[in-house]
């Protein structure tokens, strides 16, 4: 009895020791892959061009900002979660909730397309230019610099899209509360005036339009 | 008595412990940039997401989504990089080299996103936000890698000759050549 039990216990190493030498000279997947679920992998559609369109802006301030925005909703009605609000010390606990932590990117500049002939002045070396205030030319949310840090309950791409619609609101309420604009108006003044340096201008006055 | 109240609180610690919601994150700055880019160049595209989700052997059925997506990419030029000696005057001419017109951002704005189709087998749950969100990260990455089919970077040499050309005429130049540099567009640093 003794003796099976221990041919039994040798025979189990020596599979254990095969199946890690296996996996170690990667000839046979480990456990945790057997059972980790395969990646979803898109397929390679093709890409449509929709509008090509000729602008004219001097990005000048890129901001990278990170925003929290959250959602609760009550759970559906007869839901595990429901339930468990009956007897939970944590009302919390019931909502289905969705907290995104989302990266934006902020682009501020210049929309130079809005400067005309009346606005550049030019005589001899000296040229004098008014350019218009910088705006927030984009707020970009791109799926890639979200992160889905708490989902509890389903979550409707309406619902998603709305609350990434409410983060770049706040995205964009932040940037101009730092004052990105005034930030993007010294910087567009001073790529201008060194460009117009540059083409051999001597006196160059460059302002922003009122 | 006293063991029994023991238990009672070490198990109402738990519970208390085991509810309590994760902490939210909060919001941080993370830098700003002082650039000047010119942006000459905004193409829209389409796309279809297409995935499967029928590759795990322990998952009964499987699970099918289309997503349609709309990204706007934006290409120009960086003006800072120019440099004195890569502008050549002579009277009325004017030559200038320019940078290799490089991407500036692509956006994909959440109301431009939309689930077009589903479909969920019997014993699966639909897909998630956070899945949801790496499918279409992998369709933004086959936008990026693609920018070179759209000729975006070819439209930008155009658009960018065109505007320059405008703004130098207003300043007075009559002969104007503008070239561009032939770096590779795919060593320049978009996040």
């Amino acid at each position: 009895m003794i003796k099976n039990i221990r041919q039994l216990l040798v025979g189990l190493v020596i599979l254990a020791g095969g199946y890690f030498l296996a996996v170690s000279f990667n000839l046979l997947p480990s456990f945790s892959k057997i059972f980790s679920a395969a990646p979803v992998i898109i397929d390679d559609t093709p890409i449509l061009i929709k509008e090509v369109r000729q602008i004219s802006e001097m990005v000048s301030i890129t901001s990278f900002d990170e925003v929290v925005v959250s959602s609760h909703k009550p759970a559906p009605a007869g839901s595990a979660r429901q339930l468990i609000e009956l007897v939970s010390p944590a009302p919390l606990y019931s909502l289905d909730r969705l907290v995104l932590v989302i990266k934006g990117k902020i682009m501020v500049g210049t929309d130079l397309a809005q400067l005309s002939n009346r606005q550049v002045y030019i005589q001899g070396d000296s040229v004098s230019m008014q350019i218009p205030p910088a705006r927030i030319l984009d707020i970009i949310v791109n799926p890639s610099d979200t992160e889905t840090f708490i989902e509890k309950g389903d979550w409707s791409p309406a619902e998603v899209n709305e609350l990434k619609m409410n983060a770049r609101e706040k995205l964009r309420a932040r940037a101009i509360e730092k004052g990105l604009l005034k930030k993007a108006d010294e910087q567009s003044l001073l790529v201008i005036s060194n460009f117009l340096r540059m083409l051999g201008y001597k006196k160059i006055r460059v302002v922003t339009a009122p | 008595m006293g063991k029994i109240r023991h238990y009672a609180y070490s198990v109402l610690l738990v519970l208390l412990i085991s509810c309590a919601g994760r902490e939210e994150p909060a919001d941080r700055v993370l830098y700003i940039r002082e650039m000047g880019d010119l942006a000459t160049t905004e193409y829209t595209v389409t796309k279809i997401v297409k995935a499967n989700d029928n590759k795990t052997w322990y998952k009964p059925g499987d699970r099918k989504i289309l997503i349609s997506v709309e990204a706007v990419l934006k290409s120009g030029i960086d003006l800072t990089s120019v440099k004195k000696e890569d502008i050549k005057i002579d009277g009325k001419n004017i030559s200038l080299r320019l940078p290799p017109p490089k991407l500036i951002s692509i956006n994909i704005p959440p109301e431009k996103i939309k689930v077009e189709f589903e479909e969920i087998g019997i014993f699966r749950t639909g897909f998630d936000n956070a899945e949801r969100d790496a499918l279409l990260a992998q369709a933004e990455q086959q936008i990026r890698n693609s920018i070179n089919e759209i000729g975006i970077l070819r439209t930008t040499e155009n658009n960018t000759r065109q505007f320059l050309t405008r703004f130098l005429q207003q300043s007075g130049f009559e002969q104007i050549s503008i070239s561009f540099d032939k770096d590779s567009p795919a060593k320049q640093n978009l996040r």
